[in-house]
């Protein structure tokens, strides 16, 4: 009875979170192109030349979960050792909605200087393995308008 | 010097920071590897179990010769005190049965465990337990001289070793580092799983030859055998027959067995 919930929770895992990992690239993806011009920078220094208008602190964060299928994936993957490309399609769609949930903030703004990005590791897991469940980034930075 | 920086937008083509491999594939890849690795280990406990009875069947056997409450408390039994009546009685055919024969140095014991079933084990480490079911199915002290004899011979042919397996690798390493009564051995021992475990035919068959002897050795006749055996016959239903098959060979053809050993013997 337990392996076939195990197989019931390993397949559902799968087809769902291929499916909404797909999705939210292409979400992603669309975002991005419209901010591209957005100037980003993690330096501190910006132009002298131009007077500044206003400047605010922004923020963005995104908590994204395993699914089953990833999880079982990366347990094997700790006997054998290498990446964890399991982690990698996590961690890398963590960052990259923080960062755009963070321009969300400011979207007209003309420069965001200084953007940091933290993760770390949140709650427990589906079926209490001290494997990770849930990572949650954090992107901050400062943004700045300058006069017209 | 300006220290002004240019911005240029760059649209990225790709994700540089994933692996390309699909997670199937390396699903595939990582169950394979890992039945590889318990294919091996499989392999290399058939060969320690093997090397361990064959060379050194002495230290096995006291390793385990403290414990009889291992295996016994495995099967959810327990060993009823020595001074009970059952364990009296037995132990008494049981010497009668060893001092007339050429095993009277050996140094098993008999116990008597309160259970409903008709059967008898003998555990690694010389322990031979009898059922209070067998006990009170039989009719005579010669039946359980028989059997007595019977489980004698397992002990004396190896055979609870062998029975164990490949978790008989395990369990000796369990029981070498933290004791044959520590709780990680009745782990072990659990899942050895000793009430499923088949004697071979041919193993069954040595163990009434011998069984059969001892009585002899000891009583004037040996019509016990052929009495515990009919018994045992009468006690299987249908369906029975062939579940009991798993751990001993059917009993027809044990009678059968007995029955022409006890004419040669006549014709000596």
């Amino acid at each position: 009875m337990e392996y076939l919930s195990f197989l019931f929770l390993f397949v559902v895992g799968y087809v769902v979170g291929s499916i909404s990992e797909r999705n939210h690239y292409s979400s992603i993806e669309e975002r991005e192109s419209s901010f591209l011009n957005l100037e980003t920078t993690n330096g501190k220094k910006f132009s002298s030349q131009k007077a500044i208008r206003k400047s605010e602190f922004v923020s963005g964060s995104a908590v994204m979960s395993l699914d089953y299928f990833k999880r079982i994936l990366a347990s094997l993957k700790a006997i054998f050792g290498g990446n964890i490309s399991a982690y990698e399609t996590l961690v890398d769609r963590a960052r990259r909605e923080a960062t755009l949930r963070l321009k969300e903030q400011a979207a007209d703004a003309d420069l965001i200087a200084n953007l940091r990005i933290e993760t770390s590791i949140i709650g427990g897991t589906a079926d209490q393995r001290k494997t990770i469940g849930s990572i949650e980034a954090l992107a901050y930075a400062t943004a700045i308008w300058y006069e017209r | 010097m300006s220290d002004e920086v240019v911005f240029t937008p760059k649209h990225s083509v790709g994700n540089h920071n994933i692996s390309k491999t699909h997670p199937l594939a390396e699903l595939t890849k990582l169950l394979l590897g890992l039945g590889a690795v318990l294919l091996v280990c499989f392999f290399c406990l058939g060969i320690v179990t093997d090397y361990l009875v064959e060379r050194h069947y002495d230290s096995l056997y006291s390793l385990f010769k403290k414990s009889p409450n291992l295996f016994v408390s495995s099967m959810k039994l327990q060993l009823e005190p020595p001074s009970s009546l059952d364990s009296i009685r037995v132990k008494s055919v049981f010497d009668k049965l060893v001092s007339s024969s050429q095993l009277k140095d050996r140094d098993y014991q008999v116990y008597v465990a309160n259970s409903a079933e008709f059967n008898a084990y003998a555990f690694p480490g010389g322990h031979i337990v009898v059922l209070s079911g067998l006990l009170n199915a039989i009719e005579s002290d010669q039946e359980l001289a028989f059997v007595l004899g019977h489980e004698i011979a397992h002990q004396e042919n190896k055979d609870s070793f062998r029975a164990l397996g490949r978790s008989l690798a395990l369990l000796t390493i369990s029981a070498f580092l933290s004791g044959s009564d520590s709780t990680a051995s009745g782990m072990f021992a659990e899942i050895s799983n000793f009430a499923n475990s088949r004697y071979s035919q041919a193993q069954e068959q040595a163990a009434d030859e011998l069984g059969l002897e001892l009585l002899r050795g000891a009583y004037p006749n040996t019509s016990g055998a052929i009495e515990f055996l009919e018994r045992a016959e009468s006690r299987e239903l249908g369906f029975e027959k062939y579940i009991l098959r798993r751990s001993h060979p059917l009993t027809k053809d044990r009678i059968k067995n007995v029955r022409k050993l006890i004419q040669q013997q006549k014709s000596y």
